[in-house]
C-alpha cells in the first residue's frame, strides 16, 4: 500500500470530534531521510495529524504505517511507547525534575550504553557543558536542542516536530532553525515538521504538505507549491497575494493583469499574484492604479493600490510613489497563478 | 489506575451513605423534634457568629500583612496561621479555666481591684470566641493567598483611572477578594459544625454533640444518624459555596505578567497599632491559652506512661492516616481530569463532621466486629476503621495540594514520556509523581495535623484499649481535671506545631509566577 522507501504512510485518515472532523481523509507520505513540512493555519488539523502518527490520538478512518508496519487503524492503535517515533513538543515538555542529561537519557532506561549515547548526543547538539543543569536554567534555543536530543536518543524511525519555533523570538528563530536543520541532517533523520509559518516550512522542508480544514490539499516541493498552487487556500498558505477575477475562453485566462494560457474549461476563474511579482511600468503601458497607502517594512515598502474596484498589494524596493499618485503596474504573465 | 480512583472515591462516599441508611432505618430513634430544632438552632447561631468573627479578623490580618509593611510583618506573615496547631478543645480548656469564677484570675480580681465580673466562657458567645480564635487562620490563609495572587496591576489600573488608594481598595481589591473570603469562611464554618471537644466542654449543645451523645449515652445509632442528617446537608451546602467561590477565580499569573504588590509603609503609631493587632490575635489564639495550660500543667506530675503511650498512638495514627489518605487522594488526582465528578463527590467527606463520618461507619463496623474473632484482630480492625474514617474525612484536604502539584505536569510532558517508551502507569511513576512529590508531602502534613487534633471520630471508633492524646485530654476535661488535661493538649501542640510552621512558612514563601523551585 505504500512506496518502498516510505517511513510514514498516512492513508485516508480521519479524526472526528463530535460533529467536527479535525482531520478529514488525509494522505501523507514521508520518505526516508527527508524532512516533510506540514503547513497549515491554526485549527487546520496539522498538530492533530502529527499526534495520530505519534499514537497520542486514535483515528476513525484510514490507516497509518511506520516503516511498513501498521500502527493505527480504526479501533486499533499501537501505544505511543511501542512506536518508533521521537517527538519534539511545542513547549518542549522537558521534565523539570530531571537534569539535561537525565532528560536526554529518559528514553534509554535500562540500556547499558545510556551514558555513552547521552554524551554523544549532548556533544552533537553542542550542549555538553549543560548536562548537569536543570531545564529552567537554559535559554530557549538550548531547551529546544535538549528536546531534540531527547527525541533522537532512541534512534526512532521518524522525528515529529510540533511548531518547533513558536516559543522563540524573531532574532533567535533563524539561528535555531539553521541549527535544527543541521542537526536533523547530521542524524540522517526522517522528520515531519508542523508549522503555520510559510517561511519556516519552505526553508526547512524538502517536501511540503498543505493542510486546510482537516484536509491535505496539496503536496510537492516548496518551489512547486509556491509557484503553482492548486487552490486559493493553498496559495494563501504560502504567502500574501492579491486576487482578481478572470475569464477563461478557449484555453486563455484573461484578467486586468494580463493573459495566460491554461488547460481549463471556459468559465470564471481567479488569478492570484504575489506582491513581489507586481512591478511599476513605464508611462503608457500596464494597468493604471491609484496609490492608497505606503508603509515602510525595512528592506522594502508595502504599497497598496486600487485599480477600479480591485485592491492590489506590491512590495517595492527603493523609491516608491506617494499616496494619491497614479501609477502603472505590470506583471510577468508566467507569474500569474490561475486558480479555480 | 481508574479502578483505584473509583475505590478512593468509594472510600470517601461509603460512610455518608451509611449515615443516610441508618437515619432512614427502622429503630428506636426517639429524639424529640424540639430537641433536634434546639440543637440545630444552636449550631446555626454558633456557625453565624464564628463565620462573622473569622471573616473580620482573618481578612483584616491578611490585608494588613500583605498590603502594608510594619515591624514584624515578615514573621506575622506565617505566624498568624500558627493557631491551626492548637486543637480547639485545648483553647476552650484554657479560657474556661482562666475565667473560672473560682479560678486564680477571678479570685485575684475580686481581692485586688474588687471587680467580680468576667466573661462567661461556658456559653454560646464564649464558644464562638474560642472557635473564632481557633479557626480564623483558615480565612487568613485563603484571603492572603488571594491578595498575593492578585497582581498589583488591577490596583494600579484603578489608580490610573482616578481612584484613591482607599477607593481602589473598595472598588477593586475587595470585590476581587470576595470568592476567597467566602471560601475561607466556609472552611471555618465547616470546622465549627464539626467541632465536638470545645463545645462539649463549654456546655453548648450543638448537632455534633447531639450525635456523639446519642451514641454514647443512649446507644442509638438511628438517633445519632438523624441528628447527623442536617449536618450532612449543611456540609453539602458549604462545599457548594466553597466550590462556587472558585468558579470565577481569576488566575492573574496566567493572564498577565505578575508583579508583586508594593506594600504601603505604616509609620509611627499606625505601624505600632498593626503590630499590636497581629500580636494580640496571635496571643489570644495561641500564646495565652498554651501558656495558661502550661503554667497549670507544671503544678502536677502527669502519668507519664499513659501519656507516652497515647503520644505513640497519636503519632502512629497521624502518620498512618496521613499516608493512607495521601495515597488514596493521589490515585484520585491522577485520573481526576478524566473523571472530575468522582473527585468532586469525594470532597463531600471534608465538609462532613468526623462524628457523622464515624456514625456512618458504625453499622458496617459492627458487622466486622461480630464476624472477626479475637481481641488482636479486633484492635486491628478498629484501627483500620479509624484510619478509614480519617481518610474519608480528609481526602479532599489532601486532594487539593496533590492536584495543585500535578498541574505542574503539562499534558505534553506526559505525551513526551509516552513517546519515549513509558506506558501510562510508567509516565505517572517517572514523571507525574516525582514532579508532584513536594505537594504530596504538603498533603501528608495537612492530614497529619488534622488527625492528631481529631476527637469525635476517634472517640466513637477507637478500640477501647487505644487512647490518643486527644482522647486522654477529653477524659481529664470531663472530670474537670484541667491541669491534667493540659499535658496531652500541650503534647498535641508539640506534635502539630512543627508541621504547621513548616507548612505555613512554605505557603507564605511561595510566590505566584514562580514556575520552578516551588514544589
Amino acid at each position: 500500500m505504500a512506496e518502498p522507501d516510505a517511513i510514514v504512510s498516512v492513508t485516508g485518515v480521519s479524526r472526528v470530534y463530535g460533529q467536527r472532523a479535525a482531520i478529514d481523509r488525509a494522505d501523507l507520505t514521508l520518505l526516508r531521510g527527508r524532512i516533510l513540512g506540514l503547513l497549515g493555519a491554526s485549527g487546520s488539523g496539522k498538530s492533530t495529524l502529527l499526534r495520530t502518527i505519534a499514537g497520542l490520538e486514535t483515528i476513525d478512518t484510514g490507516s497509518i504505517a511506520i516503516n511498513g508496519q501498521l500502527v493505527s487503524s480504526p479501533g486499533r492503535s499501537m501505544a505511543p511507547e511501542n512506536r518508533s517515533v521521537g517527538m519534539v513538543f511545542q513547549d518542549f515538555a522537558l521534565f523539570p525534575h530531571l537534569t539535561v542529561a537525565q532528560n536526554v537519557g529518559f528514553g534509554l532506561k535500562g540500556r547499558a550504553d545510556r551514558d555513552a549515547v547521552v554524551g554523544r548526543l549532548l556533544e552533537r547538539l553542542r550542549i555538553s557543558d549543560r548536562g548537569q543543569a536543570f531545564p529552567h536554567t537554559l535559554s530557549g534555543g538550548e531547551q529546544q536542542r535538549v528536546a531534540l536530543a531527547r527525541a533522537l536518543a532512541r534512534d526512532p524511525a521518524v522525528i515529529l516536530l510540533d511548531e518547533p519555533f513558536s516559543s522563540l523570538d524573531g532574532s533567535l528563530r533563524a539561528e535555531v532553525r539553521e541549527d535544527l536543520i543541521e542537526a536533523l541532517r547530521d542524524a540522517g533523520a526522517s522528520a515531519i515538521v508542523v508549522t503555520h509559518d510559510a517561511e519556516d516550512a519552505m526553508i526547512m522542508a524538502q517536501d511540503l504538505a498543505l493542510m486546510d480544514a482537516g484536509r491535505v490539499i496539496q503536496t510537492g516541493t516548496p518551489h512547486d507549491l509556491y509557484t503553482e498552487p492548486a487552490s486559493v487556500a493553498a496559495a494563501r498558505l504560502l504567502g500574501p497575494l492579491s486576487l482578481v477575477t478572470a475569464q477563461v475562453h478557449q484555453g486563455v485566462a484573461s484578467s486586468i493583469l494580463g493573459q495566460r494560457a491554461v488547460t481549463l474549461p471556459d468559465g470564471p476563474v481567479q488569478v492570484a499574484v504575489r506582491p513581489t511579482d507586481l512591478k511599476l511600468a513605464g508611462p503608457g503601458t500596464g494597468l493604471e492604479a491609484r496609490v492608497v497607502s505606503v508603509s515602510f517594512a525595512g528592506g522594502y515598502r508595502v504599497v497598496r493600490v486600487r485599480a477600479g474596484d480591485v485592491a492590489l498589494c506590491l512590495h517595492l524596493p527603493g523609491e516608491t510613489p506617494s499616496p494619491g499618485d497614479v501609477v502603472r503596474l505590470t506583471v510577468d504573465a508566467s507569474r500569474l497563478m490561475v486558480l479555480r | 489506575m481508574r479502578m483505584l480512583a473509583f475505590l478512593a472515591a468509594a472510600v470517601a462516599i461509603a460512610p455518608l451513605i451509611g449515615v443516610v441508611a441508618a437515619a432512614l432505618g427502622e429503630g428506636r430513634a426517639d429524639i424529640a423534634t424540639a430537641d433536634l430544632m434546639r440543637y440545630a438552632m444552636t449550631s446555626a447561631a454558633l456557625a453565624t457568629l464564628v463565620g462573622l468573627a473569622t471573616a473580620v479578623f482573618g481578612s483584616a490580618s491578611a490585608w494588613l500583612v500583605v498590603m502594608h509593611s510594619f515591624p514584624g510583618r515578615n514573621v506575622f506573615a506565617w505566624a498568624l496561621a500558627l493557631p491551626l496547631a492548637a486543637p480547639a478543645f485545648a483553647v476552650a480548656y484554657a479560657y474556661a479555666d482562666l475565667f473560672d469564677v473560682a479560678g486564680d484570675l477571678r479570685t485575684w480580681m475580686r481581692a485586688v481591684p474588687g471587680i467580680d465580673w468576667g466573661p462567661q466562657m461556658r456559653s454560646l458567645p464564649g464558644a464562638a470566641f474560642v472557635l473564632s480564635l481557633a479557626f480564623y487562620p483558615y480565612v487568613y490563609l485563603t484571603v492572603r493567598a488571594a491578595l498575593v495572587n492578585q497582581s498589583s496591576q488591577a490596583i494600579e489600573a484603578a489608580r490610573s483611572l482616578g481612584c484613591s488608594p482607599t477607593r481602589a481598595l473598595f472598588r477593586v481589591a475587595l470585590p476581587l477578594l470576595r470568592p476567597a473570603l467566602a471560601a475561607g469562611v466556609a472552611l471555618a464554618v465547616m470546622e465549627t459544625l464539626a467541632d465536638y471537644g470545645a463545645v462539649q466542654f463549654l456546655s453548648v449543645q450543638t448537632l455534633t454533640t447531639g450525635v456523639v451523645r446519642s451514641w454514647f449515652v443512649y446507644g442509638s445509632l438511628e438517633a445519632a444518624a438523624r441528628l447527623a442528617l442536617p449536618l450532612l446537608g449543611a456540609a453539602a451546602l458549604l462545599l457548594w459555596i466553597e466550590r462556587l467561590s472558585r468558579h470565577g477565580r481569576t488566575d492573574e499569573t496566567a493572564r498577565a505578567r505578575w508583579r508583586p504588590i508594593q506594600p504601603t509603609p505604616l509609620k509611627g503609631w499606625r505601624g505600632l497599632l498593626a503590630f499590636v493587632y497581629c500580636l494580640g490575635l496571635l496571643t489570644l489564639g495561641l500564646f495565652l491559652p498554651a501558656g495558661w495550660l502550661a503554667i497549670n500543667a507544671l503544678d502536677i506530675s502527669p502519668d507519664w506512661a499513659r501519656l507516652a503511650q497515647a503520644a505513640f498512638h497519636s503519632l502512629g495514627l497521624g502518620l498512618g492516616g496521613a499516608v493512607a489518605t495521601v495515597i488514596l487522594a493521589t490515585c484520585l488526582a491522577l485520573s481526576a481530569e478524566r473523571m472530575p465528578v468522582t473527585a468532586r463527590v469525594s470532597s463531600l467527606g471534608y465538609a462532613t463532621p468526623g462524628a457523622v463520618m464515624a456514625i456512618g461507619l458504625l453499622a458496617p463496623a459492627s458487622l466486622l466486629w461480630q464476624n472477626v474473632p479475637g481481641a488482636v484482630s479486633g484492635i486491628g480492625v478498629g484501627l483500620l476503621l479509624l484510619i478509614y474514617a480519617y481518610s474519608a474525612r480528609l481526602m479532599a484536604a489532601a486532594l487539593e495540594p496533590v492536584e495543585a502539584g500535578l498541574t505542574r505536569v503539562t499534558p505534553s510532558m506526559v505525551s513526551a514520556a509516552r513517546t519515549l517508551g513509558r506506558s501510562e502507569a510508567g509516565a505517572a511513576i517517572s514523571v507525574r509523581l516525582p514532579i508532584a512529590a513536594g505537594s504530596m508531602l504538603t498533603a501528608v502534613m495537612v492530614v497529619f495535623i488534622d488527625v492528631v487534633k481529631e476527637l469525635p471520630a476517634t472517640l466513637i471508633l477507637r478500640p477501647f484499649t487505644v487512647d490518643t492524646l486527644a482522647v486522654i485530654a477529653d477524659n481529664y476535661a470531663r472530670d474537670e481535671r484541667l491541669s491534667n488535661a493540659g499535658w496531652p493538649s500541650l503534647m498535641i501542640l508539640a506534635l502539630t506545631l512543627p508541621a504547621v510552621i513548616w507548612l505555613t512558612r512554605k505557603i507564605t514563601a511561595s510566590r505566584p509566577g514562580e514556575l520552578h523551585g516551588r514544589t
